[in-house]
């Protein structure tokens, strides 16, 4: 798996990896990049945050796409991509390996606050194909925190609380909160309870 | 790949409560009341100079946003630069976490101060809206329309009742501080009286435990003195058997034939057994 892993990331171009400090961000906007393959519901969560943003002031913009790297035609129209959303449902076998080949065109300043994995259909595991356990890892390979929620047509509270959460991350990457995206990263992790755990089994 | 966007509406925001204030009544009142040291004049200002001054302010609330918003990008972007700049090492990586964790906890902290002073900005502004709702004379060069008789009635019949409420609750306050005070006077008491009676139950030990030793000491005494007594007596009842015995054999009298003599003889000679 790593030698595998070491191959394909030779295949990409190290102008193709997606960098978050290559361009100037924009005063009171934020531009978000949804990751996910066909049928993860993309078009759906980005519609969802945009009539969540209306009321806040904020100037966002949801670009959504099914693979990286980004294509070169618009990369110098493109802006600054504030925040990361990689969507992973756990009933596609293709979308986990999208993701994962997805992740490893993302520079790791994003891994520090700026990006989020989001896991659907996590509820009934009768039809799931991609084990929990296998987005836990990637996710702490990646050191990158995950959640789960709900994008289809029949959960829209689910969604506009899913559009919610993921706006206030997107808030502290564009820089409209008083803190920084590092910070609020290292704030979800308990470095004190890790602690604790080390002392309990060494008793 | 597809592109969607969001239009805002115009609100005023405040970047040191960090969220957006909607322009109304209330709130020109108490912005007013906030930024007056700003103002050029405290007079009575016309309705055109008014608008200027909410222009004004609302374009130095934007300029102060956007300078918090460039310093918040250049600490960011410093913060990667050094990030980048220092090489990772394993030995300070216990520091690394452990100075996390106090700046974690400072920030708890400066978090949890910022919200009480927020909470208290909140309640003064709402305190000073009230007091001129309530008390301030109709202004004839005001704009905003006069509270109804009605709806001062209410205002002033809230604050009575919120005036009983805290009356009472500092009744009970201070009845809870008087019964606390005699709950530690009466534990106290307690603690006393059980270090008292502790003391008492060691004497009254000790003093049981004297008594046991002396009465056997006294019991061994006496045992010996009885046992020294019997063993006197005994002695002296078979001296006084065998004197008998010889006395009767010393007379000559057929002792044999006679039953009583006979019996008697017998238990002259069996020791005494007590």
């Amino acid at each position: 798996m790593a030698a595998e892993e070491e191959r394909e990331m030779s295949e990409v171009l190290p102008e193709e990896i997606l960098k978050p400090f290559h361009k100037m961000p924009v005063r009171n906007a934020a531009t978000v990049l949804l990751v996910g393959s066909y049928g993860t519901g993309t078009q759906q969560l980005a519609k969802a945050m945009v009539d969540v943003c209306t009321d806040t002031g904020l100037k966002l913009q949801v670009r959504t796409t099914t693979s990286l790297p980004l294509p070169e035609e618009n990369a110098d129209t493109r802006p600054r991509i504030d925040y990361i959303v990689f969507i992973i449902d756990l009933t596609n076998r293709l979308s986990f390996s999208t993701v994962q080949s997805a992740v490893q065109c993302v520079d790791v300043e994003y891994f520090l606050g700026r990006a989020c994995f989001v896991v659907t259909n996590a509820k009934g595991t009768s039809d799931q194909c991609v084990e929990m356990e296998e987005v836990s890892r990637l996710a702490d390979m990646y050191n990158t925190m995950y959640i789960c929620g709900a994008i289809k047509e029949g959960d829209q509270d689910e969604r506009t609380t899913l559009a919610n959460r993921l706006l206030r991350l997107v808030e502290v990457s564009a820089g409209r909160k008083n803190v920084s995206p590092l910070l609020v990263d290292l704030t979800c992790r308990q470095l004190c309870f890790q602690e604790e755990q080390t002392e309990f089994y060494t008793v | 790949m597809e592109v969607e966007s969001s239009q805002p509406r115009s609100t005023v925001f405040e970047p040191g409560l960090c969220k957006p204030v909607p322009t109304s009544a209330t709130s020109t009142i108490s912005n007013k009341s906030i930024y007056s040291e700003i103002t050029p004049s405290h007079g009575k200002l016309g309705a055109e100079e008014q608008v200027l001054e909410e222009e004004d302010v609302a374009e130095l609330v934007e300029l102060k946003g956007t300078k918090e918003w460039v310093r918040r990008q250049h600490v960011e972007q410093e913060a990667t630069l050094l990030a980048r700049q220092q090489e990772p090492d394993n030995n300070t990586q216990e520091e690394v976490n452990a100075s996390i964790l106090h700046l974690q906890s400072l920030l708890q902290e400066q978090s949890t101060k910022l919200s009480v002073q927020e909470l208290v900005l909140e309640r003064l502004q709402c305190g000073d809206v009230l007091s001129k709702l309530l008390f301030d004379s109709p202004d004839s060069e005001s704009t905003e329309e006069e509270p109804s008789e009605k709806d001062k009635e209410k205002i002033g019949e809230m604050v009575k009742q919120q005036n009983e409420l805290v009356f009472e609750l500092g009744k009970y306050h201070k009845d809870i501080q008087d019964l606390q005070e005699n709950l530690d006077e009466v534990k106290k008491q307690s603690f006393e009286q059980q270090v008292r009676n502790r003391e008492l139950m060691t004497r009254l030990q000790q003093r049981k435990e004297e008594q046991q030793q002396r009465s056997q000491e006294d019991s061994s005494d006496k045992v010996k003195m009885l046992e020294s007594k019997l063993q006197q007596a005994m002695s002296n009842i078979s001296s006084l058997q065998h004197i008998f015995q010889a006395l009767i054999f010393g007379s000559q009298v057929h002792w044999a034939e006679d039953p009583d003599l006979q019996d008697l003889m017998i238990s002259l000679g069996t020791p005494p057994d007590i």
